[in-house]
């Protein structure tokens, strides 16, 4: 065994482990170069995961915005549709055609809707009420016949008027005494169910509806024999309330609001009302909205301003840390779907590259007798100027897809250049940085980009556009090949010109 | 290892902190060295040296903002580098994780013979002590460590530490013995 005293053994391993000097493994640098991406969130996997809050947020506030446009405007078709039942209303003098077939069908339905309810005006009658949430799970000839046997029926037990409808219980105030009613004023059967109608239409509003007709015009009045009011609200005739069949009653409880509207009705005793001059309605807010969305959509303007992040590289390779970019662009549809797109874009770029990519002025310079620049890595600020054309080449409801290219020229500005060489303490190193700028490069880039663009409303849409500048010519102080890519996250107003 | 240039040596900190990852690459391949050397007499190999390696340079390069540039860097890689393999060394206490050395034949040796023996044989003698000897051994002796802090760092008492490093050394010399005896051999043969 060796006989070392401490001091001596210490010295020894002390001496040893300060000379050491173990060989660089460029492997154990391409390991932490990994972890450090990961950390810095450069790889896919650790961008997601530093990204995905903001990226479901981004996806939730147009989904949220268009459910809110979509279930919105729902609601607000089902007041239109309201709105349209009310007889004399502005929205009833629409002479559009497809207004008017609209009318019709919305007529028919109610007709329908109201041999419905006439089953369930019987349900009423009974002793037993139900509430009138309940089901009926009758069909409408079954239950009209039921009906029409209660109303026929002498037993048959009526309300007093002075009870309110609350609670599910109606009225029969329309039915002469011989009918079991109370002798006040009839309107025809399928008045008598309007009177239930939901939508809370009135007698006098159904009148109105019937002189309309069944395709929403207004019929002549001298057709008509009278005045149409007077035709709702004149007293029934008793010889034809006599008592009949349940199955003539249900034929006549089968003449629709429609078909009466085509009958020419003579009465014996007929006043003479003033004919009542119907004036052009008024435009209202959704015939100026339906305007104005006419004219968007043949709008030809639109403005756009978008941020990407800029993810430059010198031959599509050694992405360093992403730059930012912004951009104010206007579009001009010179077809349709086709549009000239123009504005301006700044961005600050970084980018890494070997020396033998970049041709240096120092590196050109004969005289130069310095080593070689091992890498660059280089830095700047780009005015941009893109002369774009866009298609869209699909376009569904607010949605649609598209694809762009065109040309950049590029104004280089605060260009910073940073030398790396293979011996950093070479004494022959004269420059080992450049700043400046080295303004246009006209037409230097080619531009290619799709995309995707969803409306959130009449005149804002959401987009999101990945693209690729291609170099056509070297830019900069360094000479370089300089591609870009990145995805335009953009708003796209489109003003409405009058 | 020549000591940096300060000016390079700022300016790569400065793209370190900008977290340039060309910056990053010079400044690890600059003190790759030195780091190394200091992981490898904490550690049993090369792998698990470059595990507290990149451990400790990331450390460098996340928390690079809070490193005072009036003092040296290097004092400071080397706390960082010493720091993150005593965290490797706790972890290993934990698993439990110990192996023994072979005793050397006791042979008295000739000193020339042991100045024959290079620097990575040496520390490559320092990694096959147990993890408690070689911790105790690398802070005492060669990282200067008084018995006190090391106790403090270990959680171990100061006796402790005093004996681990006084069973270190005969392990060191039993190893240096065999080493010795085997250079011998080769040289007289």
């Amino acid at each position: 065994m060796i006989e070392l005293p401490d001091d001596e053994l210490d010295k020894l391993f002390r001496k040893s482990s300060e000379e050491l000097d173990p060989q660089f493994d460029p492997e154990d640098w391409n390991s932490l170069k990994k972890r450090l991406d990961e950390t810095d969130g450069k790889t896919p996997a650790a961008w997601f995961r530093k990204w995905w809050p903001l990226g479901l947020l981004l996806l939730m506030i147009p989904g949220g915005i268009a459910s809110y446009y979509l279930f919105g405007n729902e609601e607000k078709n089902q007041v239109n549709e309201q709105i349209q039942l009310v007889p004399g209303s502005k929205v009833t003098e629409n002479k559009s055609a497809a207004q008017e077939q609209t009318n019709a069908k919305i007529i028919e339905k109610i007709d329908k809707e109201a041999l419905t309810n006439a089953a369930q005006e019987k349900e009423n009658t009974e002793p037993s009420i139900s509430p009138r949430s309940e089901k009926d799970t009758r069909t409408p000839e079954s239950s009209l016949k039921s009906d029409l046997k209660a109303v026929s029926s002498k037993s048959s037990k009526t309300l007093p008027r002075s009870l309110s409808k609350a609670g599910g219980v109606y009225l029969e105030p329309n039915r002469s005494k011989r009918e079991g009613g109370d002798g006040a004023l009839s309107l025809n059967a399928d008045e008598k169910v309007h009177k239930n109608d939901p939508n809370g239409t009135s007698a006098s509003e159904l009148g109105a509806r019937q002189a309309i007709g069944s395709n929403g015009v207004t019929p002549n009045r001298t057709e008509m024999g009278g005045n149409a009011d007077a035709t709702n609200m004149s007293p029934v005739n008793v010889q034809q309330n006599e008592v009949i069949s349940a199955d003539d009653q249900l034929d006549r409880m089968q003449i629709t609001v429609s078909n009466l509207g085509n009958k020419q009705i003579n009465w014996a005793n007929r006043i003479d009302y003033p004919v009542i001059a119907v004036t052009e309605a008024e435009p209202d807010a959704n015939q100026e909205k339906s305007k104005e969305s006419i004219e968007i959509s043949n709008a030809k303007w639109a403005v756009r301003f978008g941020y990407s992040p800029d993810l430059s590289t010198v031959g599509m390779k050694d992405f360093t840390k992403p730059g930012t970019a912004v951009s104010l662009l206007v579009e001009y549809s010179i077809v349709p779907r086709l549009f000239v797109q123009t504005g301006a874009v700044w961005s600050s770029k970084g980018y890494y590259g070997d020396g033998k990519s970049y041709k240096l002025p120092l590196m050109q310079d004969p005289h130069y007798y310095g080593p070689d620049v091992k890498s660059v890595d280089g830095f700047c600020k780009v005015l941009e100027i893109p002369l774009n054309l866009r298609y869209d080449v699909l376009q569904i409801a607010r949605s649609s897809i598209f694809a762009g290219g065109g040309f950049s020229s590029y104004h280089m500005n605060k260009e910073k250049y940073k030398y790396s060489f293979e011996n950093e303490m070479d004494p022959k190193i004269k420059m080992r940085s450049w700043n400046g700028k080295t303004g246009w490069y006209w037409f230097s880039h080619l531009n290619v980009s799709a995309g995707y663009e969803y409306k959130i409303s009449q005149k804002l849409s959401l987009l999101a556009e990945p693209y690729l500048r291609v170099p056509l010519k070297r830019v900069g102080y360094g000479k370089v090949n300089l591609f870009t890519t990145g995805m335009w996250l953009s708003l796209r107003y489109t003003p409405a010109f009058r | 290892m020549p000591e940096y240039n300060s000016a390079v040596l700022h300016e790569l900190l400065d793209g370190c902190l900008r977290k340039n990852r060309r910056s990053q690459e010079l400044l690890y391949k600059q003190f790759y060295g030195y780091a190394m050397s200091i992981c490898l007499r904490y550690t049993r190999s090369r792998e698990e040296a470059k595990e507290i390696l990149n451990d400790g340079f990331l450390k460098v390069f996340t928390k690079l903002d809070s490193f005072d540039s009036d003092r040296s860097f290097k004092t400071w890689l080397s706390r960082i580098m010493i720091n993150t393999a005593l965290d490797h060394y706790r972890q290993e206490v934990r698993r439990d994780v110990f192996d023994d050395v072979e005793m050397a034949e006791q042979v008295s040796v000739d000193e020339t013979v042991i100045s024959k023996i290079a620097h990575e044989e040496l520390v490559g003698l320092i990694q096959k002590l147990t993890p408690s000897y070689r911790i105790v051994f690398s802070l005492s002796v060669i990282d200067g460590y008084t018995h006190e802090e090391i106790a403090d760092q270990l959680n171990i008492s100061v006796g402790a530490s005093k004996s681990n490093l006084s069973r270190a050394r005969e392990k060191l010399r039993e190893m240096l013995s065999k080493i010795s005896i085997d250079n011998y051999d080769r040289v007289t043969r």
